[in-house]
């Protein structure tokens, strides 16, 4: 009979609940620091699925983990979700679209650098109830030159080619409370220069994020009325830059005035 | 020969975001975004109107000749057609 692994944590992700188990006491103080926004508070949940951390190494300890529970959750999420970056101020959501490998983590990490409070760097989801934004703020994974380009370098805890990173590792903090979206904007990296944010029709967004969304063939028709609901009420913006502090700091200065006058 | 344009299928889904228009068809599961030309010959799509009407409409809204736009309204009837979200007549 296999023995019980010593360790073992449950968290809640977007309605799911998974539990860790593992021998290895660094992994689970890692993963209860990483993912603590997440972390029931019962110790206990039915119909958790199992995760076990067994591989070699912390980092593929970690990336398994984080691989594992993020595809799960956002594939089974009761909300709409969509691939984005989303950062916050003062209940003024700004969400940035995105495949991934396109920079979108690297912007929002650059915009916790700047004065927004993080809400993910993976998911925009959205309440079919009633639209608002629902905060997934699992670790921020960034490559070292992300790191770099954020002014982090050397910090967070390593996974597999990237590290992890809580909002307060880069000296912000998760969002709290109600957020509307109110700003979309498309990444475009461009040549040195300073960054120009640029209006576009809105239309565009609603196709954006139905292209971007990990499960709207779920609900078709409810996510493209979400959609359109959300958008109507937002500003389509396409972000072309090369430095993301820089664009941050455009975001930061374009957006917080609209969130202070919300 | 008659032709008339529409009417739309039962069961669509349809949104209206700055006068365009995204339609999910639950039959094929997909969602049809429309440009702002497209949404107009949406509009009148009743069934109620010939397909010379319709050009006829448009032509007027934008300034233009029949003759200049019949082409792109035939393909755009055809791609909303293609994408089932007209009712099947003889003339689709």
């Amino acid at each position: 009979m296999t023995p019980p692994f010593s360790h073992r944590l449950v968290v809640h992700l977007l309605g799911s609940a998974f539990e860790l188990q593992t021998d290895h006491a660094d992994t689970f103080a890692d993963v209860q620091r990483l993912w603590q926004p997440f972390l029931a508070t019962d110790g206990a949940a039915v119909d958790a699925a199992v995760v076990r951390l067994d591989q070699p190494s912390a980092p593929e300890r970690l990336e398994h983990f984080a691989t594992a529970v993020n595809a799960a959750a956002l594939d089974a999420a009761p909300h709409f979700a969509a691939h984005a970056g989303v950062v916050a101020h003062a209940g003024v959501a700004v969400a940035m679209p995105a495949v991934s490998g396109t920079g979108k983590s690297t912007m929002t990490a650059a915009c916790l650098r700047r004065g927004f409070q993080y809400v993910s760097d993976e998911a925009l989801c959205l309440s079919y109830q009633d639209g608002a934004v629902v905060p997934y703020p699992r670790p921020i994974g960034l490559s070292s030159w992300s790191a770099k380009a954020v002014g982090a370098a050397g910090g967070g805890t390593a996974a597999v080619g990237e590290s992890l990173f809580t909002a307060e590792d880069l000296g912000s903090a998760r969002h709290a409370g109600l957020a509307r979206l109110r700003h979309v904007v498309v990444l475009e990296r461009s040549a040195p220069g300073g960054p120009v944010l640029v209006p576009e029709s809105r239309p565009g967004g609603v196709t954006l994020l139905l292209q971007q969304s990990f499960n709207h063939y779920r609900r078709g028709a409810d996510a493209l009325r979400l959609a359109a609901e959300v958008i109507a009420d937002a500003q389509l913006w396409t972000l072309r830059y090369s430095d993301p502090l820089e664009a941050a700091d455009l975001l930061w200065t374009t957006f917080a005035e609209d969130a202070a006058t919300s | 020969m008659s032709e008339l344009v529409g009417p739309p299928v039962a069961g669509l889904t349809i949104v209206e975001v700055d006068g365009c228009f995204h339609i999910y068809n639950p039959a094929t599961k997909r969602a049809v975004a429309l440009n702002e030309t497209a949404s107009q010959i949406w509009r009148l799509s009743t069934g109620e109107r010939q397909f010379g009407d319709v050009v006829a409409a448009l032509a007027e809204r934008y300034g233009v000749d029949d003759d200049a736009i019949a082409g792109q309204v035939r393909a755009t009837i055809d791609e909303l057609a293609a994408e089932g979200l007209y009712v099947e007549t003889a003339t689709h």
